[in-house]
């Protein structure tokens, strides 16, 4: 009799760091729940926890690298036209540091925005929006507008990470990976969290692998790169030469050593191994359907 | 100024004086750790109120203070690790002994190799390893596009250009790491960031790892080569005179034999629907078992 069977409990194989670290059992217990009860229970499952049924299934985020000022389009600052072309009081800055492309300057002068300001119906206490918004002016009732950001650095590196992380300083998870840890997905042929980049012509900041990385959570929950390349996510197409049936037979008599493998040894991983193989050969063909050409 | 130097030196002392066991004592858990896949505290950055108790309390305080009395010594504590019957037993699961994360250290470790170990691995396997010592970082086949997507206008590490002679085969110690944007190989595989400090990888199972074990050019140009490596050698690998003929018989057998040998080989063979294609991903795993058949 070989090893494995006489586990007849297959939770047993399991620990308690792993049962934890790969199942939606993280935070998102309550989110997770109610997603499965609308799509497979059929019956109510008690939020407990929350101050509101969880209903989001997923978030999109758009984030506009090198977009237009906040001070051209949202932020009203009234004052700056009065003091127009007055020196930046020293209260001000508070001997803070300024960026080396307004350093060399013998005075620092205040200027408002070019643009002219509307105050908007909110449905609360208005919103002051910019010329440059015709269209979104007309939808504030509704847009959330959050004023409050800001950042103690000086650079974009800081300030983008704080955005992306709740941090300046690199180190944390960003928003995806922790609804990627929280929320989970039902979707098993494609990733949790995906990351795509637009391109264009126009000068940008630099972006930084960090915006979407895990931090201290495990690399699972990192976000996933879907690229305007000949591979939309790295490392998916078969070599030249290689078919989907070569890829298949390939798999099998792997599946076989692991399943031969785990027999002798009863390590979880290896089975774990054997599903994730199965499911990027399922995403060689999701994938490419996704994106809306043929693999 | 004096004052401070005179804090930095005591604290230094202090830290390391025969009195003081922390240090010794986290240090040797981090290099068991290492060794053994969990340390003897499962919890290396925290030894105070909020860390788990170490497995094994006394084995921890004697292996600290015998490595206190002999000079810090690692490579004398890396010996005793691997020269301890605790590292030498079977890495199976035993039936007589249920213990799931391994608490009483009564199995050989088993656990996931480092990014830098699965590559420098397959290297060495498929004979194309550089073994160059120091000198200049290398710049490995990395797809395309992927620095200038994220990259300042005015980077001076926009554009990507790999090394064109034989120092893309050295050692992953070597590999050239822009933090802003680490290699997809190292980043899938639970390599750290290097943004922030890291006292234990994750080891996470997924399948864009299986993606890129399948189709990255680097893993396809050496399992090519250890592919013709194995073809060559084949009646020396089933007579059991070849280095590789270990990896052909279930990983809990520590010697090769004629009955066991064969089969395998027959099994890794059906892989290939082509007798010129050879799958070499046997040896993506390596348990320390097989490790230790090799010169």
């Amino acid at each position: 009799m070989n090893q494995a069977d006489l586990f007849l409990d297959d939770s047993f194989h399991i620990n308690r760091r792993q049962f934890f670290g790969r199942s939606a059992l993280g935070l998102g217990t309550a989110s997770m729940a109610s997603l499965l009860s609308s799509d497979l229970l059929g019956r109510s499952v008690p939020t407990e926890g929350l101050h509101h049924k969880a209903t989001a299934k997923r978030v999109i985020y758009l984030f506009m690298s090198g977009g237009p000022s906040h001070i051209d389009m949202w932020d009203y600052k009234p004052r700056l036209s009065e003091e127009y072309g007055k020196d930046l009081p020293p209260e001000v800055r508070d001997g803070q540091r300024i960026t080396g492309m307004t350093s060399g300057q013998k005075t620092l002068p205040l200027a408002p925005s070019k643009f002219e300001f509307t105050k908007c119906d909110n449905n609360d206490k208005g919103v002051w929006v910019s010329s440059l918004l015709p269209y979104t002016s007309k939808i504030t009732k509704e847009l959330c507008v959050v004023h409050g950001t800001f950042t103690e650095a000086i650079n974009h590196d800081p300030a983008i990470t704080y955005i992306q992380t709740g941090s300046q300083i690199p180190g944390r998870p960003s928003l995806g990976s922790w609804l990627s840890y929280g929320l989970g997905s039902m979707n098993e042929n494609l990733p949790n969290y995906v990351v795509m980049l637009a391109r264009t012509n126009h000068p940008q900041q630099s972006l930084f692998n960090r915006l979407w990385g895990t931090g201290f959570m495990p690399s699972d929950h990192q976000g996933i790169l879907f690229r305007a390349a000949e591979n939309p996510v790295l490392y998916l197409k078969n070599p030249q030469g290689v078919t989907r049936g070569d890829r298949r037979a390939q798999l099998d008599a792997l599946a076989a050593l692991n399943q031969n493998h785990y027999q002798e040894f009863a390590d979880p991983e290896v089975l774990s191994r054997i599903k994730q193989h199965e499911m990027a050969y399922r995403m060689q063909a999701s994938i490419p359907e996704l994106h809306g050409y043929e693999g | 100024m004096l004052a401070a130097h005179r804090t930095a030196s005591v604290w230094l002392k202090w830290i390391t004086s025969d009195d003081q066991p922390l240090t010794a004592r986290v240090l040797v858990n981090r290099f068991w750790l290492m060794v053994f896949g969990d340390g003897l505290v499962r919890t290396p950055e925290e030894f105070g109120l909020q860390g788990e108790h170490p497995t094994h309390p006394e084995l921890l305080d004697w292996m600290a203070v015998d490595f206190q009395e002999n000079g810090w010594n690692l490579k004398r504590l890396l010996k005793q690790f691997l020269t301890s019957r605790t590292f030498k037993q079977s890495s199976a699961r035993r039936s007589d002994f249920p213990d799931p994360e391994n608490k009483y250290w009564g199995r050989g470790p088993s656990y996931k190799l480092d990014a830098e170990v699965v590559r420098d691995l397959s290297l060495w396997s498929s004979g194309l390893l550089n073994r160059k010592i120091g000198g200049e970082g290398f710049k490995p086949y990395q797809p395309s596009g992927m620095w200038i997507a994220l990259s300042h206008p005015n980077s001076d590490t926009k554009n990507y250009e790999m090394n064109k002679d034989d120092s893309i085969y050295r050692r992953s110690l070597y590999m050239y790491w822009k933090r802003t944007s680490p290699h997809p190989m190292m980043t899938l595989f639970d390599a750290p960031s290097r943004e922030s400090s890291c006292v234990q990888r994750s080891r996470t199972s997924t399948s864009l790892q299986s993606l890129a074990l399948f189709n990255e050019t680097q893993r396809m140009e050496t399992a090519r080569k250890l592919a013709e490596r194995l073809l060559r050698d084949e009646q020396r690998i089933i007579t059991g005179s070849s280095i590789f003929s270990p990896c052909l018989l279930p990983a809990s057998q520590a010697r090769w034999s004629p009955q066991l040998c064969p089969p395998y080989w027959t099994m890794l063979r059906a892989g290939s629907p082509c007798r010129r294609r050879m799958p070499a991903r046997c040896l993506n795993r390596a348990s320390p078992q097989w490790m230790k058949n090799y010169p």
